[in-house]
């Protein structure tokens, strides 16, 4: 069922962020309070596939995003690069292997320096990682890479306050490209922008991606971009894998309820498909600060049973190259008595 | 059509690229912005002619400011003999005293304050950039150092290394650059969560050059307005240090050593203390305007 996958690239494992809060010192003998960002993700990423992670705002999906680029260092775990462990690689060899990743973020016009023209903007990683290159052929270079996101090359000396939301995106994009990197984050890319400019953004990662065989990780919650855009998808919630699937095996059948619910409360176009009302989660996601024992979802899950609430389900293979993590996954959504939670 | 209708709604920046117009920097905007308020454009050229004219006149004036005519003591204002701001007991013109004393009084206030400009961006810019422990560290040193009164921070310098102009310098610079590095600390702490600082790490910038291309550009703004105020507290400090007997020394003079002078003959010359003091509070209020035009120019959403 699952194509022959390729020699992963990117191996995430049991990588975890914890954040302390601030105004809590150890001096004063408090309690040292750590809001769970991301609680042992495992993924793998192969050379030129997407990933797709979605989650609920607060899920920890953008914290994953930065965690795997050392953007934010991880409390545990590892993030193996080609088999070198980000993680503990001292900060120069880092900075070095970053040429190689990059990542693209969800406000546009915030991610861009606004002191620097956009054609600065895009020159500086190749300022930085090939100093040896004269001006010229580098302008020329970022020339190219205008044209190559849809920019008209003579708006290098323009300053991103003067750009609209999706150019100023492309101006990211053609920064995160310009040293042809293998691996790129994307966190949100479109989600601030309007919905006519998405699609055009998301065509031209496409295009990218398809020229240069890039692999990328694209976090979003928008479950139809998801679904345009991965190969695979990672669901996540509360900073843990709910589910890891092909695209296809997650959208026809997704295993977790979680899963489930959120791909439920996707709209459809279809007049074959008229509901009442679509079905939602009631309910919000318990605070990471104090994330609750068990399954993290129990609290909100229409299935949930007494296990769940008291072992925390492990991330099981199902066999078919997909991993979901919840004790009731073998058996089908129709036939599980509903169970009247307890508040 | 719709283009026309576009028109009035499009915002400058859309204009601009219509036209083509040169790059709008954010520097660019925030100077036409300046250039529009006449409060501020009047102070800078106000401000100019008494530059100009402290570095002219003692240069080009029949009188020095040494010279006593002991003929014309206490002369009050008088077109005769280019005495036009009187003289002073000891027959000195005090026209040529102002500028020569405006020359002084504005290269300290530009010297001090250059001085905290350059230890508070690079201290607070560091704080605020390194975080944790440091940031601590070093803030709370600036804490400390602020507890001290300026007064007696500088009668102990002078008693320690005698009296010199540029220990005055030196004392009032490193009294007021506790204030700029707390403010730049502050911007940089806003500025360092932005992306745009994420994505320089990203594409693998070291430390210093994040703090210097992305921090401190971003930061200048609020530290350009306190720059303006802070010349004019810094001339005003040189004063009433003069004033007391603590900065400039005779033969040279500044506005504070005039007022102080002048202060003592209050009642037989006016002359004597209105000239400086006329000159200083001008000074003061075309800083504090242009201080004002430049707060309004960079930052134009919070008025």
């Amino acid at each position: 069922m699952s194509a022959t996958t390729p020699a992963p690239l990117l191996e995430v494992h049991d990588l975890t962020v914890h954040y302390a809060l601030p105004g809590r010192s150890r001096f004063l003998g408090g309690g040292k309070l750590r809001v769970h960002a991301v609680d042992g993700v495992s993924f793998d990423l192969g050379e030129g596939e997407t990933l797709g992670i979605v989650g609920e705002t607060g899920c920890g999906k953008s914290s994953l995003g930065r965690a795997v680029l050392q953007l934010v260092r991880p409390t545990a775990g590892s993030v193996r690069w080609r088999n070198r462990d980000l993680c503990t690689l001292p900060e120069g060899e880092l900075r070095e292997v970053r040429r190689e990743l990059q990542i693209i973020f969800q406000d546009p016009l915030s991610s861009l320096n606004p002191r620097m023209t956009v054609g600065e903007i895009v020159a500086e990683p190749l300022r930085l990682h090939q100093p040896g290159m004269p001006a010229e052929e580098r302008q020329r270079a970022v020339a190219e890479m205008f044209t190559r996101v849809g920019l008209r090359p003579d708006m290098t000396s323009r300053y991103p306050s003067e750009f609209s939301g999706g150019q100023a995106q492309r101006v990211s994009i053609a920064r995160a490209m310009i040293l042809a990197p293998r691996l790129i984050v994307c966190d949100e890319p479109v989600s601030a922008l309007d919905v006519s400019i998405q699609a055009q953004v998301c065509n031209l990662l496409r295009d990218l991606q398809r020229e240069t065989g890039i692999s990328m990780i694209f976090i979003s919650h928008d479950l139809a971009i998801v679904r345009y855009m991965c190969q695979r998808v990672l669901v996540m919630y509360l900073g843990q894998v709910m589910e890891l699937a092909d695209r296809d095996a997650l959208f026809d059948r997704p295993l977790h309820p979680y899963s489930r619910a959120l791909i439920s409360a996707v709209p459809r176009a279809d007049p074959q498909h008229l509901v009442a009302e679509i079905p939602v989660l009631d309910g919000e996601m318990p605070s990471p600060i104090d994330p609750p024992g068990g399954c993290p979802f129990h609290s909100r899950c229409p299935q949930a049973i007494p296990r769940c609430i008291s072992t925390r389900p492990p991330l099981e293979d199902t066999g078919d190259g997909r991993k979901v993590a919840c004790h009731r996954w073998r058996e089908p959504p129709g036939s599980v008595p509903q169970m009247t939670r307890q508040p | 059509m719709s283009a026309e209708r576009a028109g009035p709604l499009a915002s400058a920046a859309v204009r601009a690229a219509l036209s083509g117009d040169a790059p709008q920097s954010l520097w660019r905007q925030a100077a036409r912005r300046f250039r529009r308020n006449r409060a501020a454009m009047g102070s800078v050229v106000v401000l100019a002619l008494i530059a100009a004219s402290s570095v002219l006149v003692p240069a080009v004036w029949p009188h020095g400011i040494e010279d006593a005519n002991w003929e014309s003591i206490l002369t009050p204002p008088t077109w005769a003999n280019s005495h036009w701001f009187g003289t002073d007991a000891n027959g000195r013109d005090l026209f040529v005293r102002v500028f020569y004393g405006g020359r002084v009084s504005l290269t300290i206030g530009l010297l001090t304050t250059l001085v905290a400009l350059s230890i508070g961006v690079f201290y607070g810019s560091l704080a605020g950039f390194t975080g944790g422990r440091t940031d601590n560290l070093m803030m709370r040193l600036v804490d400390v150092m602020y507890s001290m009164p300026l007064l007696f921070f500088i009668i102990i310098l002078v008693t320690v290394f005698g009296r010199n102009i540029y220990l005055v310098f030196v004392a009032i610079g490193c009294i007021e650059w506790l204030t700029m590095a707390r403010i730049v600390r502050g911007q940089t702490l806003a500025v360092k969560t932005r992306e745009y600082v994420e994505s320089a790490v990203a594409i693998g910038l070291g430390r210093g050059a994040i703090l210097r291309r992305y921090v401190i550009p971003n930061v200048l703004g609020p530290v350009i307005v306190y720059v303006t105020l802070l010349i004019p507290t810094n001339i005003v400090v040189e004063s009433y240090l003069s004033f007391i007997g603590l900065g400039v020394q005779e033969p040279l003079t500044s506005w504070g050593v005039l007022i102080s002078q002048g202060a003592g003959q209050l009642d037989s010359a006016p002359w004597l203390i209105a000239f400086p003091a006329g000159f200083l509070a001008v000074t003061m209020f075309c800083f504090n305007f242009i201080g004002d035009g430049l707060r309004d120019a960079l930052d134009p959403g919070e008025r």
